[in-house]
């Protein structure tokens, strides 16, 4: 690891691949949790909960990172991480300098995991590594940065192997542990019996081993276990110091077995053990070649040497062990029993805190999975209703219940008039008693057929209530199985809002207004689909409120408003729909200004704009190309925001409103269906088939007389409780009537009135309103969008198709998009 | 029987991981855990053979868990699983009783190795004690 990392080649390692998508799921979860802490930190930059968890979200990325061999990611986390080192140990604060190199950081993190996404190569960002490197030049004087311990440049002074060879307590200092230093749960070393047999054990690593002195540390803590351990080569307080450490050997007495000592030597990382069992006279503890501290000083080993062997005679004297020990294991007792008393409970408010989730983990699944889930619960929830029309079908002919008992009644008398029948033939002979024989039998065999077919009938009788239950069942299942679906699909709004936070530091901090965003019913949940959709429209929408919702604080100030002003984003259940809004509290739309601006932008006559009320006015706001900004600013005001948003919000099947108090501030609300999947719909019929509009943008149903529809501008229009709406027919939406096509027995129109009365829906969208002539109204259902541009082709006014139960394929009407098709469809037809 | 093993860590990435090798392995997956103190609620529950775990985690650090992992169970075998740059934490696991630690990023053949050696080494201590029991055994008759 290093600063000139190429960050080019930096692609995940082939084995990592599988693991891609839950790092980039991860990753970006971390990133937004840090942008949080942040932002927290950027009030309170001291705040040591934000620090640790700020150091633990980036030292958690650069893990992953690493495993993925995703090195550029690695490298770039590694340097932050040691930032936070310096901000966590109090060294450096956070300064708004840092804040926004880490800021920027971030937003690199997050460019990688684009590409990752695209598979495109990472981009390389040496210039952000420089800047964090600059960031560690602290005021103190340069701090060094926490290098990884294998390249720690070995190299002890002189002064620090003279100290560690005197004698005593550096070796006894590694035998026994202070009793201080231990803890309950800790190791305890082992007392010397007398049949303790000497051991040499040798202790090979891996060349090259990460931390191979803490190995060499947990070797000899390991054998502490069930050893006393005496000598080790290289001493104890030295192994940090010796570079390439790659043999340990240690001088030990056990009454433990020599397989059980190995094991406890042979850890991870380990490549090879001896054991030499002996009197400790024939073991020698000589440094080997292998283990000579090469990169350090010459001198080093020799002097090590010199003090092992002086320090022997002093660590065989028996008493000046065992005594430490002795007081140790009492200590250790005493700190058992306490902890027997304390554990349950402390373990208790443990388990408590975290309620017995075995593997508390959410299952991670692909959207498209779900996508065809939904899709095939939909199919289901399609043929359930396609049982529901055949058993409606049959019910006629099983509901009438007196018909067996009759067809049984009826064979009774017949059989009487047989019996009569037969006594008259008896009075025959010859020719014509032949004749009333076979009349008589077939007559019989027609009963007999009648009265099995009856018993047929009810037995399916029997069988057809039967079914009804089965249905109910099925739909009762079907519509769980779309419900829960459904569900897996809901997630909460709160990532998408808490992105805003930042979004709005940026802002305000680019326009120099002092914004505060609140954020409300960030639980309420959505379609993941749609939460997707949504990012770029909010963001369009909270940039115009700070950008020209807002005032300046001067502004503000005259005003007798708090000098902060409050963008506030919230989001809440409303029936089958999700509000979410984006409200200021500014100065308001001003009305008069875009009265101005729509006339000087040529989009109306001066004479027209005059006579717009002002809602018409502010509808304006909508019209592509439409910017109020007196400057073009970097953030809006390029008048390429509104209509975009408008066109996104009605994609997501949404509607968006505006609402505006003078002075107070404006409330953006869209109006969002709880999922893109299943719409309730009204269905009715014209000639051409059955047709569906969202049951919300359906604002009544009327049934007009004929004579009451009167022309006005070459359009016809009625008159519901004094109010004027344009009445169209779908040909004149969608143009049909120019059509080759002619549809049998049809006449210029489609729809018919029924008697002297027309069926109008009357439909609404944005406050727009247009009566549509049916021809018979179908009542409301679910029904399950699919889409036509996938399975067509896009067709302006229609937003897809839906299966019915009949197999019939029924049209679902984009009413924002038929309202505008009718009003302009009428505008040319007058022209012409 | 296989031994089971619980691995905690906050990264959802490394538990994957260290879960497909611990199985690749031949081992069970006890549970997981992705804070320290959910680690100590399950390890109590679980009583797992060994325990993977992370050092930098929300809630109970690795330092933390270890300890009273330790102290809940002192014949606990738990594994840390750390970063090169947590070496003080390491060390003071060390001292806390960790059996061993990996270092992070590990490749593939290391942890596999791990799981291995773990897998059997019990066995073999286990195996070594009742031959010596046998063998006392033999002496005194």
């Amino acid at each position: 690891m290093n600063d000139e990392f190429d960050f080019s080649t930096g692609l995940p390692s082939s084995e990592m691949s599988q693991y891609l998508q839950l790092f980039l799921d991860e990753t970006s979860e971390q990133l937004d949790a840090l942008v949080e802490s942040l932002l927290v930190l950027e009030s309170h930059p001291t705040d040591a909960e934000q620090l640790n968890e700020a150091f633990r979200l980036i030292h958690s990325i650069k893990g992953s990172a690493g495993m993925m061999g995703l090195d550029g990611i690695t490298v770039l986390t590694h340097h932050l991480e040691n930032h936070f080192e310096r901000l966590r140990s109090g060294l450096q604060t956070l300064d708004e300098r840092a804040l926004g190199l880490i800021l920027r950081c971030i937003d690199f993190l997050r460019e990688c995991n684009r590409r990752l996404r695209a598979g495109t190569p990472l981009a390389s960002a040496p210039e952000l590594l420089d800047e964090l490197n600059g960031l560690a030049v602290a005021p103190e004087g340069g701090l060094p940065t926490p290098t990884p311990a294998a390249a720690q440049p070995p190299a002890p002074s002189v002064a620090a192997v003279v100290s560690s060879a005197e004698p005593e307590p550096v070796v006894l200092a590694a035998v026994v542990p202070a009793p201080t230093a231990s803890t309950p749960t800790g190791r305890g070393p082992v007392t010397v019996a007398s049949h303790d047999v000497d051991y040499l054990i040798v202790v090979t690593f891996e060349p090259e081993l990460p931390l191979a002195d803490l190995k060499a540390e947990l070797v000899l803590a390991r054998l502490a276990e069930i050893a006393a351990v005496r000598e080790t080569w290289p001493l104890r307080d030295e192994l940090a110091n010796v570079s390439a450490l790659t043999t340990l050997q240690v001088l030990l007495s056990s009454d433990h077995p020599e397989t059980e000592l190995r094991s406890a030597a042979d850890v991870d990382g380990v490549r090879a053990v001896e054991a030499v069992a002996g009197a400790r006279e024939f073991l020698e503890l000589e440094p080997s070649e292998s283990a000579e501290p090469k990169a350090t000083a010459p001198t080093a080993a020799p002097t090590a040497a010199v003090a092992w062997v002086s320090a022997a005679p002093q660590i065989a004297s028996a008493e000046a062990v065992t005594v430490p020990v002795a007081d140790h294991v009492e200590d250790r007792s005493a700190h058992i029993a306490v902890a027997d008393v304390v554990t349950p409970t402390a373990v208790a408010e443990a388990s408590g805190a975290e309620p017995r989730s075995r593997v508390a983990e959410t299952v991670r699944v692909d959207i498209g999975r779900l996508d065809r889930l939904m899709n095939l619960a939909g199919e289901l929830v399609v043929n359930k209703a396609r049982f529901v029309q055949i058993a409606r079908q049959m019910s006629p002919v099983f509901k009438k219940t007196g018909a067996a008992g009759r067809v049984r009644s009826f064979g009774d008398s017949m059989r009487r008039a047989l019996q009569l029948m037969k006594t008259q033939a008896a009075a025959h002979s010859g020719e014509s008693a032949a004749n009333w024989d076979s009349q008589i039998q077939e007559l019989e065999a027609g009963i007999e057929a009648l009265e099995e077919q009856s018993r047929l009938w009810e037995a399916s009788r029997r069988s057809f209530t039967q079914f009804h239950e089965a249905i109910d069942q099925m739909s009762r299942v079907s519509n769980s199985l779309q419900r829960g679906v459904l569900e897996t699909r809901m997630v909460p709004v709160a990532p998408l809002f808490n992105r805003f936070k930042r979004v709005v530091r940026d802002i305000s901090l680019e326009l120099g207004k002092r914004v505060n965003l609140e954020i409300h019913g960030e639980h309420t949940e959505l379609d993941k689909r749609m939460i997707d959709e949504l990012g770029d429209p909010l963001v369009h929408l909270v940039r115009n409120a700070i950008d020209h919702g807002i005032e300046s604080s001067e502004v503000r100030r005259r005003a007798g408003k708090p000098e902060t002003g409050a963008i506030r984003l919230s989001a809440a259940h409303s029936g089958n729909n999700v509000l979410i809004s984006v409200a200021d509290d500014g100065g308001g739309i001003p009305v008069e200004k875009v009265r101005r601006r729509i006339v000087e932008r040529g989009l109306v006559a001066e004479s027209v704009a005059e006579g717009l009320s002002e809602r018409e006015v502010v509808d304006f706001i909508w019209h592509p190309g439409f910017s109020t900004a007196d400057a073009v600013s970097d953030i809006s005001g390029r008048g390429v925001g509104m209509d975009i948003v408008k066109t996104r919000i009605a994609e997501l099947n949404g509607t968006i409103e505006i609402e505006h108090v003078a002075g107070a501030g404006t409330t953006f609300t869209i109006r969002l269906p709880l999922t893109l999947a299943i719409i309730h719909s009204l269905l009715f019929r014209l000639r051409h088939g059955v047709f569906a509009v969202p049951i919300d943008n359906v604002r009544e149903i009327v049934s007009v007389p004929v004579k009451q529809v009167v022309s006005i501008h070459g359009r016809q229009t009625f008159e519901v409780r004094g109010e004027f709406i344009p009445l169209v027919d779908i040909d004149e939406i969608f143009d049909w009537h120019k059509t080759q096509y002619q549809y049998p027995g049809s006449v210029s129109r489609t729809a018919e009135s029924v008697g002297d009365r027309w069926n109008v829906v009357i439909l609404q969208s944005s406050e727009k309103t247009m009566g549509l002539k049916v021809n018979e109204l179908q009542g409301g259902q679910d029904i399950v969008i699919k889409s036509l541009a996938e399975n067509f082709v896009h067709i302006r006014g229609l937003s897809g198709a839906s299966i019915l139960g009949d197999g019939s394929v029924c049209l679902l009407l984009d009413v924002a998009a038929a309202i505008a098709l009718a009003a302009g469809r009428g505008k040319k037809n007058r022209e012409e | 029987m296989p031994k089971r093993v619980l691995v905690i860590d906050d990264a959802l990435i490394m538990r994957m991981r260290i879960k497909e090798i611990a199985l690749e392995s031949g081992w069970e997956i006890a549970g997981e855990a992705t804070n320290g103190e959910q680690g100590l609620a399950l390890y109590q529950e679980l009583r797992p053979d060994l325990v993977t775990l992370d050092i930098v985690m929300p809630k109970m650090d690795g330092v933390a868990a270890l300890r009273q992992i330790r102290e809940l169970d002192p014949a606990a075998k738990v594994v840390m699983v750390s970063a090169v740059d947590q070496k003080g934490k390491l060390a003071e696991c060390i001292r806390l009783g960790a059996m061993d630690f990996i270092v992070k990023p590990f490749d593939k053949a290391r942890l596999q190795g791990f799981f291995v050696k773990y897998g059997r080494d019990a066995d073999s201590a286990a195996t070594a004690r009742i031959r010596e029991a046998n063998a006392r055994e033999e002496q005194a008759t």
